[in-house]
């Protein structure tokens, strides 16, 4: 036995161990799903495979189920857009237009997002109640675009500041106005750093309990992972394999959307520290 | 369209400094000449062309564009880039990596909204001027670096930009491909019969491109001259050394006056010199003057008499059709150009100065 063969030993190991830690509740989620009980391990009846559950989740209209999943994907694609749209515009002004102390504008930006979201529920309650923004789309759109815009900029500005300058100037000696230039040629250009923000921002979205929890009170604007945590049986039972079924329906669209664009999301996470 | 530059100025101010990278630059490039600003880094003559073009604004001064008015600081006019209709090729050629050269070339049109029948036959057209039509779908990343030059200078010329601008567009390419695109350039030029404002610190490629050229240094014009101009007379050291390869020798000499004969005396050595020379540089007798003398007007001497000094020669580069010789004189060095084989490294030689090829200057 020589040394590469514990070396690979090693590694396989280690990455089997990591595969399985992380991977194992996403398991025991899509196992339950399909379980008739929950407690199958304690019964002496064991697993009974079902699809139950799923026609529970999406037939019984108590649950709202679907309302969920439509508030979720609509608040979380506006959110995205929505974010991507500004933080594009800040980005392309903060690495191309002179203003002093960008890096402290930076810093903060970042030192902003470092605040724990339960230090402004309360005021956000307020200002939301006040303008009437509870249980609405847009009353959950507004914070989650503030609440994504720190990273989605960082993101951005190290894309923007990767293009060169003479771009730009090429850009206005050929006609355009800054705007032009912004939608014409950065854009474009930038379209891997902007999709990578994009879908970051819609699963930052996706996956938001707190304010979603503060800001709605029913299904009318309320985002599936606060309706899968409020679900609740017939007799005030807690029906753990409805949860999972709609937990797995829920997670399965953003495990497939990492997977598949996982090298734009490393490549638009790390290129500010690759490339300086 | 002749371009004018009046009293020209750009300061940057920044925490620390002030910089003035153009310091009151006047000059007038004639209708379709084509005009090189030439210089060292930071001399300011890509500021220069990026006044010109509008993409910066100027803190002193005016531009015309023949009789139109376009930037002036006093006046505060300032039109845009847009507006200027110039057209600008740079260093790094900034293609749009995500268009293809077809796209990149139509640019420029369609921004400014012209029909796509239109663009199709102008894109065409400037296609095969610069034999590019094979590649008018490849993207700039499948391009060598002279393609792509070609490419930025089609979509330079597609829309038929009253100016010219070009900024160090050869810098990028290997030394071969530099001389034919030079060529290129050139002809493609008197072609269009466009003004052109070219910028370079390469004065090979000013002197071959130029039909003027101004010689810059800190933001302030030295000379403006034909290439010819320049190399005959230069007005000082620092154009006497930039223009021409091998440099010229410039060195510090008393001139003197002895029972009317003029006479350069440095290092212990006296070299006669034409009178004339004197008389038309306006340098007085007993003064400490500069001057300079180019390599191929140094000569090895045969016969001692015909030579002026002995030196040693230090070093021996071998340029193929000549051999470029470091002599040590004392506590002076010169370079000269001989096409003799037979020197060493270390091998004590005459050497003779042409007087008459004599450069004289105030500093």
């Amino acid at each position: 036995m020589n040394e590469e063969f514990w070396k690979k030993v090693l590694l396989i190991s280690g990455i089997t161990f990591t595969a399985l830690f992380t991977s194992t509740p996403f398991i025991y989620m899509i196992i339950v799903s399909f379980a008739e009980s929950a407690d199958f391990l304690g019964r002496r009846t064991g697993f009974i495979l079902t699809v139950e559950n799923y026609i529970e989740l999406f037939k019984n209209p108590n649950l709202h189920f679907l309302d969920y999943l439509r508030n979720s994907v609509v608040i979380s694609g506006f959110s995205a857009f929505l974010t991507v749209l500004i933080a594009s515009v800040a980005a392309y002004s903060i690495t191309r237009l002179p203003f002093p102390s960008k890096s402290v504008f930076l810093m903060f930006v970042l030192g902003f997002s470092m605040f724990p979201q339960i230090s402004i529920v309360g005021f956000l309650f307020n200002v939301m109640s006040k303008l009437g923004l509870i249980n609405t789309y847009v009353g959950l759109i507004l914070p989650y675009t503030a609440w994504i815009m720190p990273l989605s900029l960082w993101i951005l500005v190290s894309y923007f500041s990767g293009i060169p300058m003479e771009i730009d100037k090429q850009a206005t000696i050929d006609g355009c106005t800054v705007w032009k230039t912004l939608f014409k040629v950065m854009w474009p250009l930038a379209k891997p750093g902007i999709f990578t923000t994009f879908i970051l921002a819609f699963i930052f979205a996706f996956n938001e309990f707190m304010f979603a929890l503060l800001l709605t009170t029913d299904f009318r604007a309320r985002t599936v992972p606060v309706g899968i945590a409020l679900f609740q049986g017939l007799h005030g039972e807690i029906p753990w394999g409805t949860i999972m079924a709609a937990s797995t329906v829920t997670t399965l669209p953003i495990v497939i959307l990492i997977i598949v664009f996982q090298k734009n999301i490393i490549q638009g996470l790390t290129r500010g520290a690759v490339k300086g | 369209m002749t371009l004018r530059l009046v009293n020209l100025s750009k300061k940057f101010v920044s925490k620390s400094r002030v910089v003035v990278a153009v310091d009151n630059v006047s000059l007038e490039v004639n209708d379709g000449e084509f005009f090189v600003l030439l210089g060292p880094s930071g001399c300011g003559k890509s500021t220069i062309l990026n006044l010109v073009a509008g993409l910066e604004k100027p803190s002193g001064g005016e531009i015309f564009f023949g009789e139109e008015l376009v930037a002036s600081f006093e006046k505060k006019v300032f039109i845009s880039p847009r507006e200027r209709n110039i057209a600008m090729v740079f260093q790094s050629y900034a293609l749009y990596p995500h268009l293809n050269v077809y796209d990149n070339i139509a640019f420029p049109l369609r921004i400014s909204k012209h029909k796509e029948d239109l663009i199709k036959d102008s894109v065409n057209e400037v296609a095969k001027l610069l034999n590019i039509e094979d590649l008018l779908f490849a993207f700039p990343a499948e391009l060598s670096g002279g393609q792509r030059q070609r490419v930025a200078i089609a979509r330079a010329i597609v829309r038929r930009p009253r100016i010219f601008l070009l900024d160090e567009p050869l810098s990028n390419l290997d030394a071969k491909l530099r001389v034919s695109m030079r060529s290129d350039l050139k002809s493609l030029q008197r072609r269009l019969g466009v003004t052109t404002l070219y910028v370079t610190h390469d004065q090979i490629e000013a002197m071959t491109l130029g039909d003027r050229i101004a010689v810059l240094r800190a933001g302030k014009i030295e000379q403006i001259g034909t290439p010819e101009e320049l190399y005959a007379s230069p007005c000082n050291t620092f154009v006497a050394t930039f223009i021409g390869t091998p440099p010229m020798n410039v060195l510090g000499a008393d001139l003197i006056l002895d029972k009317g004969l003029w006479f350069l005396e440095f290092g212990g050595i006296r070299l006669e010199i034409p009178s004339i020379k004197v008389f038309s540089s306006n340098l007085k007798a007993g003064s400490k003057i500069f001057f300079g003398i180019r390599p191929e007007n140094i000569s090895i001497a045969r016969s001692s008499e015909k030579a002026h000094f002995l030196g040693s020669v230090r070093s021996i580069e071998n340029l193929g059709k000549e051999r470029l010789v470091l002599v040590e004189l004392g506590s002076f060095e010169i370079t000269l150009t001989t096409k003799e084989s037979g020197i060493r490294e270390g091998e004590k030689i005459q050497i003779y100065l042409d007087p008459d090829k004599v450069y004289l200057f105030k500093e």
